[in-house]
């Protein structure tokens, strides 16, 4: 993984540097960005998880009220992406970025029979990334403001483990199951904007899979990889940001 | 002092002095506050916000004079009129306006314009008086404000108004306005008759009025004016018969602001039957002095008509110049520079955008208009080139005729003569008693293709046009023409993308402007906020000339204070018009006034000009794409999408850039960005940052 990430910063290094000699604007001579970005979805087929981290209720009544509830009155849930992304300005219409990115979900599993079982199978993903950005001319953009296409190559790091709660055990099980990296592609069609003083915005939807690409189905989505590719099929982008140097 | 001074041979354009007025410096927001109370209606604070910036944007637009000696003469006689009412007199101010129209106008807030025209047109100071005395009267009983609030009620569709066409509504508004016209006739007359004016005068400003559409003056006009030894006309290129001057006195004043002629000539004869003429006089201040007066106005009128881009107007109006006064060099410098003009947008092929049709011209101005039409290419640019060519050697010193003379020589070979050297050649070997001066496009130059001073013009225009050639699409084959349009598109995006590299240290920022505009519900122009983001434009400037260590001076007409002196006031001016003449021309061209900026250029040490502003209107949002908006709402996929769309302000902003180089006649750098983003200051400093950036970056070695 360590490799994977000096890398990819070797990569933004080699571009920054190259972009140096061109001459951009940035916003007010600022060629540098800072975003915090979060990128979401609805949960599709994964209404459990919130309720797979609660402590089982005492009393079996209880419990099975709880379970019912999980499938009843599901609410909406939403599947978030917390992202860090530092992007670079190498000219008037184009900009270069690196980011760091946490992603947590599950996917809850109810064991019925002699007795109820309420499991939740997580991922958590760390992943490297780097972006290429370009701004409409058309509409009048110029790094890091205006309608963007991006392009990001993503290295996601899986750890995944299963939680479980059972009428057997006094309190919820951990088990740390495998852990893997897996590459994802990503393209983004947004729009970054100031929305007070030098608050930038950033507002978009994003479409990518992951590699080797794989199908999904809600019946398949115990599998943690297969949710991470349903993950990245189609989310929305909000984000604020500054561009401080 | 100036008027005294000033040498009519070497005619200098009219130009401010003195302590600049308050008018000037004061800025419109405060003027607009000092005119408003709490207790003002809507309307009432409408007026006073549209008025007093639209007002100043005219007081400022450099048309205007202050102190000079046309405003001066029209302050003694407003005095001489108003000596019993020093109260009133003290609330008004008189201004020249260089404009060729014949016209005179007061606002609400005491100020009294008159254009130059309208004095070049007038025979004495008495006619003058009456003039002043109308407009003192729209002055004195608020016309303008009255007409404002009756067009808002017209507007808002009020009380009797309501079910009225917008015919109906356009017909009671000017109705209205000519009841006002005639009450400030009515009015005017008897402040008139007050003092000592002669009223048989009064007689010759409704013969103005009515002809107001033609020249000061209808001398035959002679073609010798711009024949020489070697260019002489043929018949066919002179008119036999000019349009008769027809006068609009009778003209139906249904749909005008004002009452007809006629009907104004009606009225104040009614009102003047029993009055008399005894001891009163057409000139009271001084009749030497309108003389001189009026010849500064018609001089002016020159010199206005060539920045306006009238060529044959201009042509003429030296003309009339001569025939009234003497033949000076400036009429002569008049003339070459008209011709110039005039042979530069021919050969541009943008004649449209200057020249009026002969037909449409009355009077004896129409023979100008035709020979210059009647004119092919190759003899229009022979006859000013060599107008030009002759004007350089008599005035050897003079920068201005000198550049047009290269150029238009240099021309003559790129547009008008297809072989150069064949043409020399069979030129040369006439004889020049024998030639024939009809045909002058051949003979034009017999007498100086010897002169080294030509020939060296002349190996200018053919290395300009070998290279026009090889650069001509028309000269190559269609793979060629391909990969250089292929390069240039090249060339341009990457331009476009990396931004230029000008390289400069110094440079002259004229009028940044800032204009924010509100197109919802008609509210129109942001005025107060305008003038707020305009100073901090100003300010952004000196903040990145700091940061990118540029050496900038800011030449504001829109934030004087009562620091500025006139004559960094007519600088400002000078330099606005030599602008306002490269973006007309738009070409390589040289300006009118090109010896007028050159001791400017010294003085601030700056040969690079910059023109930049941001524009941006916040418009009305599509009703159809919103109702789309609220429909995608409707489903969690497109909810997002919606909501965002929905409540987004629609936005679109203009920041623009021109750098022009005074030394090479050309723009430098012509930008214009349009985003829909919106406003911020951080996005409108960045665009200028970006520009400024371009301007100082050098190019790599």
């Amino acid at each position: 993984m360590k490799k994977i990430y000096i890398t990819l910063f070797l990569l933004f290094a080699m571009t920054a540097q190259t972009a140096f000699a061109q001459g951009a604007p940035g916003l007010l001579g600022n060629r540098f960005s800072v975003f915090y970005n979060m990128d979401f979805f609805y949960n599709v087929g994964q209404y459990t998880y919130n309720e797979a981290n609660k402590e089982m209720p005492d009393q079996p009544d209880g419990m099975i009220a709880a379970t019912v509830s999980m499938f009843t009155n599901p609410g909406v849930n939403i599947t978030r992406q917390h992202n860090i992304q530092l992007d670079y300005s190498i000219t008037r219409f184009k900009s270069i970025g690196i980011g760091l990115s946490y992603f947590r979900n599950g996917y809850g599993t109810i064991q019925t029979g002699q007795r109820v079982d309420v499991a939740s199978k997580n991922l958590t993903s760390i992943s490297g990334s780097i972006f290429y950005k370009t701004f409409l001319r058309s509409s009048g953009g110029f790094a890091p403001l205006g309608n963007y296409y991006q392009y990001g190559l993503h290295a996601n790091q899986v750890q995944e483990s299963t939680r479980e709660n059972s009428m057997l055990f006094d309190e919820p099980r951990n088990y740390i199951g495998r852990q893997y990296i897996i590459p994802s592609f990503t393209f983004t069609f947004g729009r970054q904007f100031i929305a007070y003083k030098s608050l930038l915005m950033n507002v978009g939807a994003e479409i990518g899979t992951v590699y080797p690409f794989r199908g999904f189905s809600l019946d398949s989505l115990e599998n943690s990889m297969e949710r991470l590719a349903l993950f990245y099929t189609f989310r929305f982008k909000v984000g604020v940001g500054l561009a401080p140097f | 002092m100036l008027l005294l001074a000033q040498d009519f041979n070497n005619y200098q354009s009219l130009r401010s002095s003195g302590e600049i007025p308050d008018a000037f410096t004061q800025s419109s927001s405060a003027k607009y506050e000092e005119a408003i109370t709490v207790n003002s209606s809507k309307t009432i604070k409408n007026f006073h916000l549209k008025s007093n910036f639209g007002l100043d944007e005219l007081l400022k637009s450099g048309e205007v004079l202050f102190n000079d000696p046309i405003s001066k003469y029209v302050s003694s006689i407003a005095d001489e009129i108003l000596k019993d009412d020093p109260e009133t007199r003290k609330k008004l101010s008189f201004y020249t306006i260089k404009a060729v129209s014949v016209n005179a106008f007061a606002t609400d807030r005491g100020e009294i314009f008159v254009n130059a025209g309208l004095l070049a047109h007038l025979n004495s100071e008495a006619e003058l008086a009456f003039i002043l005395c109308h407009e003192i009267q729209h002055f004195v009983l608020k016309h303008n404000l009255n007409s404002y609030v009756y067009q808002d009620k017209l507007k808002k569709n009020t009380s009797i108004y309501k079910r009225n066409r917008q015919y109906d509504r356009v017909v009671s508004q000017h109705s209205y306005t000519r009841n006002l016209e005639n009450e400030a006739d009515e009015m005017g007359l008897k402040l008139f008759l007050k003092s000592k004016y002669s009223i048989s005068d009064i007689a010759h400003v409704f013969d103005v009025l009515g002809k107001a559409h033609t020249t000061h003056s209808n001398e035959p006009f002679d073609y010798t004016f711009l024949e020489t030894d070697l260019i002489k006309f043929h018949s066919s290129y002179k008119l036999k018969k000019v349009n008769p001057i027809v006068s609009y006195e009778e003209d139906d004043d249904e749909l005008s602001t004002h009452p007809s002629v006629k009907s104004r000539r009606e009225k104040i004869n009614g009102l003047l039957k029993a009055e008399t003429n005894d001891d009163r006089k057409s000139f009271i201040v001084s009749e030497a002095e309108f003389n001189r007066i009026q010849k500064i106005a018609i001089y002016e009128l020159c010199d206005v008509l060539l920045k306006y881009r009238s060529y044959p107007a201009a042509i003429y109006h030296a003309f009339l110049v001569e025939k009234k006064y003497e033949a000076s060099d400036y009429t002569r410098k008049i003339i070459i520079k008209a011709l110039y003009g005039y042979a530069q947008y021919r050969n541009a092929e943008r004649m449209n955008e200057i020249s009026s049709s002969p037909d449409s011209i009355q009077g004896e101005m129409q023979h100008v208009f035709y020979l210059l039409k009647m004119l092919n290419d190759d003899e229009l640019s022979i006859l000013a080139a060599r107008h030009c060519y002759d004007g350089h050697k008599k005035y050897p010193k003079d920068l201005g005729v000198e550049y047009m003379t290269k150029d238009m020589v240099e021309d003559v070979i790129i547009y008008a003569i297809e072989s150069p050297d064949d043409y020399f050649k069979t030129s040369k070997s006439e004889n020049s008693e024998t030639v024939d001066t009809n045909n002058f496009a051949k003979s034009a130059f017999i007498d100086i293709w010897e002169e080294e001073a030509f020939k060296k013009m002349i190996e200018n225009g053919k290395r300009y046009k070998e290279k026009f050639d090889k650069d001509d699409f028309e000269n190559m084959s269609n793979s060629e023409a391909y990969a250089k349009y292929k390069k240039l598109k090249k060339k341009k995006k990457k331009e476009k993308e990396v931004g230029l590299r000008l390289g400069i240290d110094s440079l002259l920022f004229i009028n940044p402007a800032y204009i924010t505009i509100d197109g919802r519900k008609n509210k129109g122009m942001k005025y107060i906020e305008s003038e707020q983001k305009q100073l901090k434009y100003k300010e952004w400037i000196m903040e990145f000339a700091d940061k990118l260590d540029l050496d900038v001076k800011v030449l504001d007409k829109n934030h004087i204070n009562s620091k500025t002196t006139a004559e960094a006031y007519n600088d400002i001016v000078l330099i606005n018009n030599w602008v306002e003449e490269v973006l007309d021309h738009n070409m390589f061209m040289i300006c009118s006034n090109y010896n007028e900026i050159l001791p400017i250029v010294k003085k601030y040490n700056a040969t690079k000009f910059v023109y930049t502003g941001a524009f941006h209107v916040r418009s009305r949002k599509n009703l159809f794409r919103q109702a789309g908006n609220v429909f995608m709402l409707g489903t969690p996929l497109s909810l997002p999408y919606g909501a965002y769309h929905l409540f987004k302000p629609k936005h679109n902003m203009l920041n623009f850039t021109l750098v022009l180089d005074f030394d090479k006649h050309t723009i430098l750098m012509s930008e214009g960005n349009y985003t829909n983003l919106r406003n911020h200051d951080a996005t409108v400093k960045t665009n200028l940052y970006w520009s400024m950036l371009q301007m100082k970056r050098k190019k790599k070695k």
